[in-house]
């Protein structure tokens, strides 16, 4: 959210050519830190999240592919349970 | 610029500096004499934490967390003060004819704003301290899955995705009787001071301790005893909640072809998203999400045309009692189901709901301000014989609205999932109060929606049909009778709002959801659409409340069943094996059948069901509120913090106040419309002197029934209040215990110091920036913990 104050503002030593492109800037920015919010708040990000700390922790054994990482994850959901609220 | 020369300061004198200046910032506490005697082993001892040199600092300097008062930041303030002053003033004093509804939404935004900026932040200052140099359990037990440093405003959505359900949308609105302004009062000044406190403190003081959940931090502050009574209590009130959400759902849908078709729809397109989540697409849950929406959206339009089919009209014409075994059926098969196939994907749909109506709610009240008639205080805000919940407004409007003033539960999610992911120790003020405020800004907009309603309709949608014998000719008779002020229901305005809602009949629909769905809908129709599409927003509505609720549901019976398999597993080790499929399906059962009877017993209850239940329901939610402040004064006790002590104790007595008070009006009153033994009592009598009706039970099996239910719920009852008071009483006597010795020890975690840089609030402040722009410089690989798992 803060991201779009920033996307008012031409990146910094260009101005920005006119307000048209201003606009559009800001409009692709707005939309792509809409982007970035959905999808890390939905999920869709978890994958990736875990490729980087797998990579990073332990970077000699490999990366479990996409589909058993999902696996794994809803398996371990169903042996502890989490809450929703009322 | 100063900053920068205090910060390297702070970076590389950081043990000694804590070791003094901390001391000094702190003098203030020491004038109690009490506050900072920390004996040793106890107390909030202060971590000696040795920051790596090679990165830049983790944290601001304490002066720079302090405000710099500018004349355009005191303006700001004062405008926003003002305007929640004129707003109040609009609700509290000026008695008009109407009230318009955009003052709620500023006193409710302005009295936020307010209190995030002062109170949490003297809460943040003085009774947690949290300290950005030690890392979080995000950080140090940091695996990829469940433990992740997460972005602050995500982990906001997705803590507030958690936290709101169908409980702030279902309380204001049966407390809408009497009147708009003890509600509002209650739903404000409550989250607040308990609400926002509590989440607050479970949040930050699980997240001390690993994520350790509310159980467990039960046992390590309150021994055996006090710990066991606090799971025991859990465990009983998940058991009512469930119960009594189930038969909202049911309430809503009873009779209602077209809201029986639509939600029966979501279990296929739920099933759909989760085969193709995970044979098709792994991952792409946003993507799911919108073609589950889509579908959604087609089967709410579908159940208008198949409702008026004659064999759809025919086949989805059910029966209270039918739909609710069907619920219980479907809340055992959910429960052992894996997760991917229904829970996973409903829930990702309920998230994606629930944010796009709130907002949407929201924009169409600010948009269309609807003028609200109902007046400050109702005919029944003084009494206790309301139709829609019977009781005297103390103690009863403050269990009618738990959830969006306080709510127990938030306490489950606040010391579950959000405190694994929170990346720095101050953003949980953001993400714990803040997302509690937004909760109780929910709460506001169903009170606003239930309001906005003719308060005829309201009384014959709300009275049960023992009262109004379920027909339009016996509502308008029985709430004309009421004797409310600039009432004057006639038939025609019951046919014809059912007919624009497109339903067979709208009186006696109790429980909250159908009230809050023609007020959604009355407020929405006048933005887009008019009466032609009146019937579309009610359903939608319906829609959006049960897809909440049989989320909780079925999750709900899982943590149960979870919490049920390892009290078992004390007398048979076998039970706490997660693979051990027959265990797990034994403890199903015996949850669903708790829930299962409570919810058939609400729903064959000759007294109304809603009625006699939904308190219960809200002193079970207080009580666990109780439970969970009660171990977070323990934990302040303990730390030597007595000097703010009453930021706990204040909430924490009012709630114990009012749900011991209610409980004991349940459980003592002589009114039977109040307490349970009493019309236990009178139904009974009536039994054995060979009355063949009596009250609202018209034959002898009705008063059988009454007599049984009565029963089942005195005895509730008095299980609560009694697990409660136990709970209660270790933790003032820890408290007591603490505050002897000048504090305790301490069952945090060791601290460790942190090795990433985040802001604290929404909106980064300038120092936070500047910081954040040196963090963007450090090589990757230097960032992270060496030490992973």
């Amino acid at each position: 959210m803060s991201a779009d104050s920033d996307a008012l503002r031409a990146p910094e030593g260009r101005p920005a050519a006119t307000l048209g492109g201003l606009a559009v800037r800001a409009a692709g920015r707005g939309w792509s830190s809409l982007r970035w919010f959905v999808t890390s708040m939905m999920g869709d990000t978890a994958y990736a999240t875990y490729v980087e700390h797998h990579t990073r922790t332990h970077p000699d054994t490999p990366v479990p592919d996409e589909r058993t990482f999902w696996r794994e994850r809803f398996a371990e959901q169903d042996r502890t349970p989490g809450s929703r609220c009322c | 610029m100063g900053n920068d020369a205090r910060r390297q300061d702070n970076s590389s004198a950081r043990a000694p500096q804590r070791g003094s200046g901390q001391a000094g910032r702190r003098g203030g506490g020491r004038a109690t004499g009490r506050d900072g005697l920390v004996p040793a082993g106890g107390g909030e001892a202060e971590p000696v934490l040795v920051q790596d040199p090679e990165l830049p600092p983790t944290a601001l300097d304490e002066a720079e967390h302090a405000p710099t008062w500018t004349p355009p930041k005191v303006i700001l303030w004062v405008a926003i003060a003002l305007l929640g002053g004129v707003a109040w003033t609009m609700l509290a004093l000026v008695r008009g004819e109407t009230v318009n509804a955009i003052w709620f939404v500023f006193a409710a935004v302005c009295t936020y704003l307010i209190a995030y900026r002062f109170y949490s932040k003297l809460i943040e200052r003085k009774l947690l301290r949290p300290d950005d140099r030690r890392a979080t359990p995000a950080e140090y037990k940091a695996n990829g899955k469940d433990f992740v440093p997460t972005d602050r405003r995500v982990l906001y959505g997705h803590h507030f995705a958690a936290i709101a359900g169908a409980g702030p949308l279902v309380g204001p609105v049966l407390a809408a009787q009497m009147g708009y302004l003890p509600g509002t009062i209650w739903i404000i000044i409550g989250v607040i001071l308990a609400g926002a406190v509590q989440d607050y403190l479970v949040l930050f003081f699980s997240m001390r301790r690993g994520g350790r959940s509310l159980g467990q931090m039960a046992r390590d502050e309150l021994g055996v005893i006090g710990g066991t009574a606090a799971i025991i209590a859990t465990l009983a009130i998940m058991v009512i909640i469930v119960a009594i959400l189930a038969l909202v759902v049911v309430n809503a849908l009873g009779e209602s072809p077209w809201g029986v078709f639509s939600v029966s729809m979501t279990i296929p397109i739920a099933l759909f998203m989760g085969v193709y989540l995970r044979y098709l697409r792994p991952g792409r849950i946003t993507e799911v999400s919108i073609i589950g929406f889509v579908l959604l959206m087609f089967a709410i339009v579908a159940g208008g045309w198949v409702a008026e089919t004659e064999w759809g009209a025919a086949a989805f014409t059910l029966d209270r009692t039918v739909i609710a075994v069907g619920i219980i059926v479907y809340g055992f098969i959910a429960a052992i189901l894996p997760v991917w196939l229904l829970l996973a994907p409903r829930d990702y749909l309920s998230t994606f709901m629930k944010i796009g109506t709130i907002v949407m709610l929201a924009g169409a009240i600010i948009l269309v301000r609807p003028e609200i008639t109902v007046p400050a205080f109702s005919e029944f805000a003084g009494g206790d014989a309301g139709p829609v919940v019977s009781g005297s407004l103390f103690p009863f409007l403050f269990v009618t609205i738990a959830c969006g003033a306080l709510s127990g539960f938030h306490a489950l999610i606040a010391s579950g999932t959000t405190p694994k992911l929170v990346e720095k120790e101050r953003q949980t003020r953001f993400i714990g109060y803040g997302g509690m405020l937004m909760e109780s800004f929910v709460a506001i907009m169903a009170l606003v929606a239930a309001l906005s309603i003719d308060r005829g309709i309201y009384f014959a949608m709300n009275s049960s049909a023992a009262a109004t014998g379920g027909t339009v000719e016996g509502a308008v008779a029985f709430v004309n009778s009421l004797g409310l002020a600039g009432v004057n229901l006639t038939p025609d305005m019951l046919t014809s709002t059912a007919a624009n809602v497109g339903e067979e009949s709208i009186v006696s629909r109790t429980g909250g959801a159908p009230t809050l769905a023609l007020g959604l809908a009355h407020i929405m129709q006048q933005l887009i659409g008019g009466t032609a599409l009146m019937s579309f927003w009610y359903h939608f509505a319906i829609m959006f409340e049960a897809l909440f609720i049989l989320t909780a549901v079925d999750a709900g019976t899982r943590v149960a069943r979870f919490m049920l398999q390892d009290t078992f597993g004390n007398i048979n080790k076998k039970f706490r094996d997660p693979d051990w499929r027959l265990g797990a399906w034994i403890c199903t059962a015996v949850m669903v059948a708790a829930w299962g009877a409570i919810l058939i017993m609400g729903v064959t209850d000759p007294l109304g069901g809603i009625n006699t239940l939904f308190p219960l329901f809200g002193i079970a939610n207080q009580l666990l509120a109780a439970i969970a402040l009660a171990i977070c004064m323990a934990i302040v006790a303990k730390r030597g913090n007595f000097r703010w002590l009453w930021i706990v104790a204040v909430p924490l007595a009012f709630a114990s106040v009012v749900t011991i008070t209610a409980s004991m009006y349940k459980i003592f009153s002589p009114v039977p419309a109040v307490g349970y033994w009493a019309q236990n009592a009178a139904f009974r009598n009536a039994l054995a002197t060979g009355e063949e009706s009596f009250g609202n039970a018209p034959t002898r099996a009705a008063m059988e029934a009454v007599v049984r239910n009565t029963t089942v719920q005195g005895v509730l009852s008095i299980v609560f209040v009694t697990l409660a008071i136990i709970v209660i009483g270790f933790a003032v006597w820890h408290t007591v215990k603490s505050y002897r010795t000048g504090g305790g020890p301490s069952s945090e975690d060791p601290a460790l110091p942190s090795r990433r840089f985040a802001p604290s609030g929404l909106i980064a402040t300038k120092a936070e920036k500047a910081l954040e722009k040196e963090w963007a410089g450090v090589d990757a690989d230097k960032r992270p913990a060496k030490a992973g798992h």
